[in-house]
């Protein structure tokens, strides 16, 4: 059995956050563009 | 067996190495032989019929054990909506720049210089902007948008009192070279604007040097005139870096001087979109460098995330961190005619700001009594259908689910089709992530740095 290196579950805070992405016309990659 | 061994790939890294397994997002430590194994066979080295069947089997049989029976829900990064609320307003196709790399061609997208008029506007707010969506984002665009500030005043204004009485929250975004600036402006800015992105390529040599103006003036001087200006009165802005061949050997030079100035948004890097014979283009020698100076950059980011009380997220550690905590996927590159569309100053519809001008994309008119045309819903149609596991050019990458394949308009340009990513782009975001991944998988592996790490992304994403 392969041992498994767990990342937290922090979905509920970065879903709910108001962070946006950087990117190269501000925070419209999530909804627009990834360069 | 083939397709699970090559969902996986090897890191190495300084526990030795790593299977990263991409459609469940799962890190596992792998014994030496199996790792060699997957390493092998992604590199197209060996065949796994080759080896003895018994070996095949216990590999198999060892890897799938590994993964849960069901991958696990991780949400779509872009959203499930297919509502238009994102939109690029070309409020001007014209600038008082002339950098020698704007794909924009100076402003006017192979037509000519223009200005959006009032007209247009409205039909774009009452053709758009509805009171069924609960929310939009609005980005002025250009050209330079500062030079038709009176009509991104009458768009703010008639946005809102066409949505706020129903409770509707519009977010209003501009890209800006920061160069048409004065008391009057700051103040507009600062109470309508919610980002602010201004582009400045490094120090002045390397910026005015890439960047000049029409007039008689440094692009560098008023540029970080201006975004002291947004630093000393508290607006939120983020700064667009494009390297050329100008960045090489100068990247870290480059981002560090752009950070000194950046605020809370951070920098934002990009590679120089032009043809390799261009003057600013890229060798293959000076892509691969530069991409090597971009992996330092962001893995000197993501160790500030384990080791510092101050960490340095950037665009890389934020969607790192957006996709592996937040249990998200990326399945397209973005929303470019799903949830967004361009609106260029004479009215015409495009699937994203990178299209315009391009008559082939084109997708209606906001003049015309029905705005969108049948080429919006072929279009729209197939990226949406082309998800990244569907695409034949993707489909078979261990880092599809966080890559979610290259620009579209990039793509069209260099390869001749939307869905074709450059090997550029390929070679860029395997070697980024590799890295981070990496060096994750080690920061997991070490219970206080990876208290820290935890602690510093939720501070982050609050």
């Amino acid at each position: 059995m392969l041992n498994e290196i767990k990342i937290d579950d922090l979905s509920v805070a970065i879903k709910n956050s108001v962070h946006t992405a950087m990117c190269c016309h501000g925070p419209m990659c999530d909804t627009d563009c990834a360069h | 067996m083939d397709k699970l061994l090559k969902e996986f790939h090897v890191l190495d890294t300084r526990i030795g190495p790593v299977g990263f397994h991409g459609p469940s997002a799962k890190f596992f430590e792998l014994p030496l032989d199996i790792a060699a194994t997957v390493a092998a066979l992604e590199a197209g080295e060996q065949s796994l019929h080759v080896l003895p069947l018994l070996e095949r089997e216990r590999i198999a049989l060892t890897m799938q054990a590994a993964l849960p029976d069901e991958i696990g829900a991780r949400t779509n990064l872009l959203g499930e909506s297919d509502r238009l609320t994102g939109f690029y307003l070309f409020v001007s196709q014209e600038c008082n720049l002339a950098c020698s790399y704007c794909y924009g061609d100076g402003g006017e997208y192979r037509k000519s210089k223009m200005i959006m008029d009032e007209r247009t506007a409205d039909n774009f707010i009452e053709k758009f902007i509805t009171d069924k969506n609960p929310g939009y984002l609005i980005n002025f665009f250009g050209g330079e948008p500062l030079l038709n500030l009176p009509l991104i005043q009458k768009v703010i204004d008639r946005v809102k009192a066409k949505t706020e009485p129903h409770g509707i929250r519009t977010v209003f975004n501009m890209t800006t070279n920061g160069t048409v600036w004065n008391s009057k402006i700051a103040e507009f800015v600062d109470k309508n604007i919610d980002t602010l992105t201004v582009s400045l390529d490094g120090p002045k040599d390397i910026n005015d040097a890439q960047r000049p103006s029409c007039g008689n003036f440094s692009s560098y001087d008023k540029t970080v005139r201006t975004i002291g200006n947004l630093k000393e009165q508290g607006s939120r802005y983020t700064i667009r870096t494009i390297m050329t061949k100008n960045s090489f050997g100068r990247l870290k030079e480059i981002y560090s001087h752009n950070s000194e100035l950046a605020g809370k948004g951070g920098v934002g890097l990009s590679t120089v979109d032009v043809h390799d014979k261009h003057a600013l283009g890229l060798t293959d020698h000076e892509h691969q460098a530069l991409v090597d100076e971009i992996v330092e950059i962001n893995s000197e980011s993501l160790r500030t995330l384990a080791d510092s009380d101050k960490p340095q997220f950037n665009e890389y550690t934020s969607e790192l961190c957006k996709l592996l905590f937040g249990r998200q996927f990326r399945p397209r590159p973005c929303n470019a005619g799903q949830t967004v569309l361009a609106v260029a100053a004479d009215g015409e519809l495009y699937p994203c700001h990178r299209f315009v001008g391009y008559q082939e994309f084109c997708v209606g008119n906001v003049n015309d009594e029905q705005p969108l045309n049948d080429n919006y819903s072929k279009l729209c149609q197939s990226f949406k259908e082309t998800s990244v596991d569907k695409n034949p050019h993707c489909s078979g990458c261990w880092l599809q689910h966080l890559c979610g394949g290259s620009c579209y308009v990039i793509s069209h340009l260099r390869e001749g089709d939307v869905f074709k990513p450059p090997a550029r782009y390929c070679q860029l975001k395997k070697t980024v992530y590799d890295r981070m991944l990496g060096e994750l998988a080690e920061i997991m592996t070490d219970p206080s740095r990876k208290a820290r790490f935890v602690e510093n992304v939720t501070g982050y994403f609050h």
